[in-house]
């Protein structure tokens, strides 16, 4: 059983990592089905861990069919909250590598705790902190960036 | 970040790139107080480390403002219902989980091939029979040893030598293979020697009834095949065996059902008597024959006299039967039975070949 939190879980872990809506809305489905078939009983729900070990098998497998410096538009199906600045997750999303954007992902806009993702993402919590790290800064900069660039 | 050398406290000083490091955790408040203090102290001095701390805090709130997507209703709900051939598996692997017509169709399939497989898995020709038996008794059943090679070395005499000449097929005694096949058991009959017959072996006979002997009726059962030489002279009746004279009770619907004989669609009686005074009952019995419309079969004549015995072979209207075996019973025990046979006699009439044996 796959509950809503968990759905919109998955769904916007496949846009914030694949940018790419239809993209996204497939793997989105097969991530959710599979996580039912990894569910230990039809009534309960997947762990955290499982949940993002299939994520991250998710990622993996739809990440290829994309081009790396391809054109990211703005998704239709999905709204932002006011003031959010799409352009500087687009920036972020073409200078990190996967491992951090999935991992800044995971810990910072799913808050799922960091030792499932290590686990999940099969890296040490130490490797996992560096990757989030590194993330957040080079958001960090591409958000200053767009800001300078607004102002 | 101090260390106690001697009595004095060094404080370590942070090189930029480790407090560039550390500005991610110091903004998620994850630094122990001597580095919180330590960072600080840095960021004091340090404009980058100050501009980075602040690019971390709009990336922080950032991703707070990213996490509250919403994402539309109907994408939601499709998302729901996604399944795997996996997980469809594990949801249908409980029967709980089944659809309700899916299980009662299942259960109605399940118990139909049962009841199908019961139907035809047991034996109801031998369950049908069985009860038939116990619930309708009939006066064909009991059970008699009939010394069937005796009559079948005497009915294969009868056959004439070379009989291309002899009477019509339907004329003949009709008996040819069921004397083959009632010899059995490695008995060689000769059948084109009607008078080399060898005396057979006395049968066995049961105790002689006082007055009017009950009819017993037996329906022998066709044994293994008999091979036959046809050049031999002299025929040899070896004694029947038990696996010969097996008593095999049955009613007149079994007697045609020979697993042996499958073109056997009419049958002969075949009755035995044992008489001491059979030089004065054979006559009476030829009378009594032909006055009941009896008239011989074969190419003997009614009575026809046989080393100490004598060979009725005749057929005789099928109302007539009850008396002919009323009569019969009047001289002595008499045992009958209803052999099938391929010749098939015309409706209204049957055929019996009798033998009666004298005692002395």
């Amino acid at each position: 059983m796959i509950t809503d939190e968990q759905a919109r879980g998955i769904a916007l872990f496949c846009l914030f990592t694949l940018m790419d809506e239809k993209t996204a809305l497939a793997a989105a489905h097969k991530a959710v089905a599979a996580a039912k078939a990894a569910s230990p009983r039809a009534s309960r729900s997947p762990s955290d861990v499982a949940l993002v070990t299939i994520l991250r098998k998710t990622f993996d497998s739809h990440r290829k069919q994309l081009a790396r410096n391809r054109p990211i538009e703005a998704p239709t199906r999905w709204s932002f909250p006011d003031g959010v600045d799409v352009e500087a997750w687009t920036k972020f999303h073409k200078d990190s590598s996967d491992g951090e954007i999935v991992s800044l992902v995971l810990a910072k806009i799913l808050k799922f705790p960091e030792e499932a993702i290590a686990e999940g993402l099969g890296v040490s919590l130490g490797t996992l902190k560096y990757r989030l790290g590194k993330g957040m800064r080079q958001l960090g900069v591409a958000l200053g960036r767009s800001q300078m660039a607004r102002a | 970040m101090s260390e106690k050398s001697g009595g004095r406290r060094f404080k370590r000083k942070l090189t930029p790139f480790l407090a560039h490091q550390m500005l991610f955790d110091y903004a998620t408040d994850q630094l122990d107080p001597e580095r919180k203090t330590a960072v600080e102290e840095f960021l004091e001095t340090d404009q980058e480390g100050r501009t980075i701390l602040a690019n971390l805090k709009l990336a922080l709130a950032y991703v707070d403002q990213l996490g509250r997507t919403t994402i539309d209703a109907g994408v939601l709900e499709q998302l729901k219902d996604a399944e795997s051939p996996v997980s469809l598996g594990r949801r249908y692997s409980s029967w709980n989980q089944w659809p309700e017509p899916l299980r009662w169709s299942l259960s109605a399939i399940a118990i139909s091939c049962v009841v199908a497989a019961f139907v035809a898995l047991v034996p109801w020709n031998m369950l049908g029979g069985l009860f038939h038996f116990k619930s309708k008794p009939s006066d064909l059943v009991q059970v008699a040893e009939i010394p069937q090679n005796t009559i079948g070395d005497i009915e294969a005499a009868e056959e004439p030598v070379g009989s291309g000449d002899a009477a019509p097929e339907d004329e003949g005694s009709g008996d040819e293979e069921m004397g083959d096949e009632v010899s059995g058991g490695g008995a060689t009959v000769a059948a084109n020697t009607p008078n080399a017959a060898v005396p057979a072996a006395p049968p066995r006979t049961s105790p002689t009834p006082p007055a009017k002997a009950p009819v017993a009726i037996a329906v022998a059962t066709p044994s293994a095949p008999v091979a036959i030489a046809p050049a031999s002279p002299t025929p040899v009746a070896t004694p029947p065996s038990a696996s010969q004279q097996q008593e095999v009770v049955a009613n007149e619907e079994n007697s045609g059902t020979s697993p042996q004989d499958g073109k056997a669609k009419g049958y002969v009686y075949r009755a035995f008597m044992n008489l001491a005074n059979i030089e004065d009952v054979a006559p009476q019995l030829t009378d009594a024959i032909r006055g009941l419309g009896g008239e011989k079969s074969g190419e003997v004549e009614l009575g026809w006299k046989r080393g100490s015995g004598r060979y009725y072979h005749f057929a005789l209207p099928e109302e007539n039967e009850k008396k002919l075996l009323d009569k019969l019973q009047a001289y002595g025990p008499v045992r009958i039975s209803k052999d099938p046979h391929p010749r098939v006699m015309p409706a209204g009439r049957v055929r019996f070949i009798l033998w009666v044996e004298s005692s002395q």
